[in-house]
């Protein structure tokens, strides 16, 4: 029997209510992450890969609703808004966002949000013992400095540093499972080489598992063990990461790959996928990238195609690859 | 965390300026808009003597920029000139009854703000309930009653119909002198407190309930109001989702976090209606025959009492000032980002 794995995601389907119509935002999403695994979630702006960490984390906003399925974490079932399980020291999911600027409170110093987050992870009551502990951890981001960034406010220290105190009480629960929203989009590019470096060195160090989202495939290929390709709230392909960079399956996967800017090739065009997707609050009842999908047949504008397995560890959700066509 | 030094001298040296400003204009406003200010400065009756002592008072019969110096020497030195319809120094007249108004209005705000932030705090968390629905409607309808008409009511039902409370006045004479009772301060709560005096304690008391509760109404509304607003923008937020998503309980969130937040711009509102309130509060006072400065700046603008009068705005003007200040600096204890 295989081991269970860390994570399960079964038919998540999440909606977000608006004043005046209803936002699909997820649809069906099933999938699973190992222990100590990276998994990536790919997809343009909307795809719905956020909505999904937000799940896990059990931080959806107020109007968003779940309306189908299950997250299952180390075989306990959790699920809602704010519902997370917070018995036993491993046992958490924390969460490190896109802004570390706005993902922190102004008003407070960044020692006293850790402190905070220590003494309810950990329960520890001791301000002395609190404070080695989160000069610990701003050692282990590699925090130039870690006294004075305790006693900071998030407008004294710089995007990179603030991502790395984001990533430092993130660590305070000592997660088992961590979800990275994006966590370099909003950072120079040399701080994002930094910042995924220290990530997977984290992972190395401390056998985290991580579902790291990200629009950007290059990325992914870099950090990523398995990929998972969402768009428009559903997930269209996954595979692991070589498997899905040489041989990727889905018209869309296909198109993301061609779209990724190649240095070593000049005076070549950039590529894009023409059109933009669906409107998401009436999402067409066929193949969802069929208006952009320059392989689609009749039968793509009739039938919704399944999530099939096209070979071991890799699921396609398209009707060139049905069973009966293969 | 203190305000750092270097704020709160420059906060002090830009307040001087400010009161300097506000000379500067009232000097502007009543010595050299009017035609013959000594004509108002000696009242409506005034003999030909009188009028001749005035424009010595005003230092009329000198050039301009010395007018002005002497002008602020007499108003750092207390001669602010006699009230003909109290035939009492201005400066003792404001003072007194500007520690009058103080005591109404600082419980008025205390009671505002204890009262208006959980209720604001409250409506912000149901949301589109029966609660919030019933405070959006008690608020407007308390932010747009005539504050008179309320003051009557209350006298009306709580001190007439039903007797619970008087309803004029300070203090009973008839107690005060019983006890020998001074104030000192000009603070009857405070005063009566510090000397052990329970009897005017308590008639002060419940002398201060009704109109207090009168004037806190509009502040009350404005801080529920505001706190509901700013609290809704506030969960919001990013940084409280990611609090949530590090599994902090939710109240923490909101008590610690979410309210700080809420805070500055409640309390930066609050403080601006708190300056304007002080005279603002004179229906309150009339009705309640308060003798705060309102009370007295409506008195002396009926009876054409210009140095009164002028006494008044000045007071009320330098107060608003220190107010804001204090605003200012109770501002960057809260917000960081303000101590640049």
């Amino acid at each position: 029997m295989r081991e269970q794995p860390l994570l399960q995601v079964e038919n998540l389907t999440i909606d977000y209510i608006l004043a005046d119509s209803i936002i699909k935002a997820v649809r069906n999403a099933s999938f699973a992450i190992g222990k100590g695994e990276i998994l990536c979630l790919v997809g343009e702006s909307g795809s719905g890969k956020t909505t999904i960490g937000l799940a896990i984390a059990g931080a959806l906003p107020e109007n968003a609703v779940i309306r189908e399925g299950r997250i299952i974490f180390k075989e306990k079932r959790i699920l809602g808004r704010g519902s997370k399980i917070s018995t036993g020291k491993e046992d958490k999911i924390m969460m490190i966002f896109q802004d570390p600027a706005s993902a922190l409170n102004p008003l407070f110093k960044v020692g006293e949000v850790i402190s905070d987050i220590i003494k309810n992870h950990l329960g520890i009551d001791n301000s002395v013992k609190i404070k080695e502990k989160a000069l610990e951890l701003f050692r282990m981001v590699e925090l130039p400095d870690p006294e004075r960034v305790f006693d900071s406010y998030p407008h004294e220290l710089s995007g990179g540093m603030l991502q790395r105190v984001v990533i430092a009480i993130a660590l305070s629960a000592n997660p088992a499972l961590l979800i990275a929203d994006e966590p370099t989009t909003m950072l120079d590019v040399t701080l994002q080489a930094q910042i995924l470096n220290l990530l997977l060195n984290l992972r190395r160090r401390l056998g985290l598992s991580m579902l790291f989202i990200t629009h950007n495939l290059g990325v992914a290929a870099e950090v990523s063990d398995r990929i998972i390709v969402m768009y428009a709230g559903e997930i269209v392909e996954e595979a692991k990461t070589r498997e899905l960079l040489n041989n990727p399956l889905h018209p869309y996967t296909r198109g993301l790959i061609e779209c990724i800017p190649r240095t070593h090739i000049r005076y070549s065009k950039l590529k894009s996928i023409p059109g933009t997707i669906p409107d998401l609050r009436n999402p067409p009842k066929w193949c969802i990238f069929a208006d952009r999908c320059t392989e689609a047949v009749d039968l793509c504008y009739k039938i919704k195609p399944d999530l099939i397995e096209f070979s071991k560890d890799h699921r396609v959700s398209c009707h060139l690859y049905r069973a009966d066509k293969k | 965390m203190p305000v750092s030094k270097e704020y709160l001298v420059k906060r002090i040296i830009l307040l001087v300026f400010v009161i300097f400003g506000v000379l500067f204009l009232t000097f502007i406003i009543t010595r050299l808009i009017p035609a013959r200010p000594e004509l108002l400065w000696a009242g409506p009756h005034a003999t030909m003597e009188q009028i001749e002592k005035a424009r010595k008072q005003l230092h009329l019969d000198q050039p301009l920029y010395i007018q002005f110096i002497l002008y602020l020497q007499d108003f750092l030195t207390g001669n602010w000139g006699i009230s003909w319809r109290t035939k009492a120094p201005v400066l003792t007249d404001v003072l007194s009854t500007l520690t009058a108004t103080l005591e109404l209005v600082i419980i008025a705000f205390l009671i505002a703000f204890i009262t208006g932030i959980p209720v604001g705090v409250l409506a912000a968390l149901k949301r589109y309930n029966w609660i919030d629905d019933l405070v959006r409607i008690i608020t407007v309808i308390g932010a747009s009653m005539p504050v008179f008409w309320l003051a009557l009511i209350a006298q009306l039902v709580f001190g007439n119909w039903l007797g619970l409370l008087p309803s004029a006045k300070r203090a009973d004479e008839w107690i005060t002198i019983v006890t020998g009772f001074k104030s000192i301060t000009g603070f009857y709560l405070i005063d009566s407190m510090l000397q052990g005096n329970l009897p005017v304690f308590i008639d002060a008391l419940r002398r201060v309930i009704l109109p207090a509760f009168v004037l806190a109404a509009y502040p009350f509304c404005l801080t529920a109001r505001m706190t509901r607003a700013v609290m809704i923008e506030v969960l919001s937020e990013q940084h409280v989702r990611s609090l949530i998503a590090w599994g902090l309980p939710q109240r923490a969130i909101l008590f610690k976090y979410c309210l700080k937040n809420t805070l500055v711009p409640v309390i930066a509102s609050l403080g601006l209606s708190f300056g304007y309130t002080i005279i603002g509060a004179f229906m309150v006072e009339l009705v309640f025959v308060w003798p705060g400065i309102g009370f007295y700046a409506a008195m002396s603008l009926l009876s054409f009492d210009y140095p009164a009068v002028i006494g008044c705005v000045i007071t009320v003007a330098i107060f608003y000032c220190i107010v804001n200040t204090i605003v200012d600096l109770v501002h960057s204890i809260i917000d960081p980002r303000v101590r640049l």
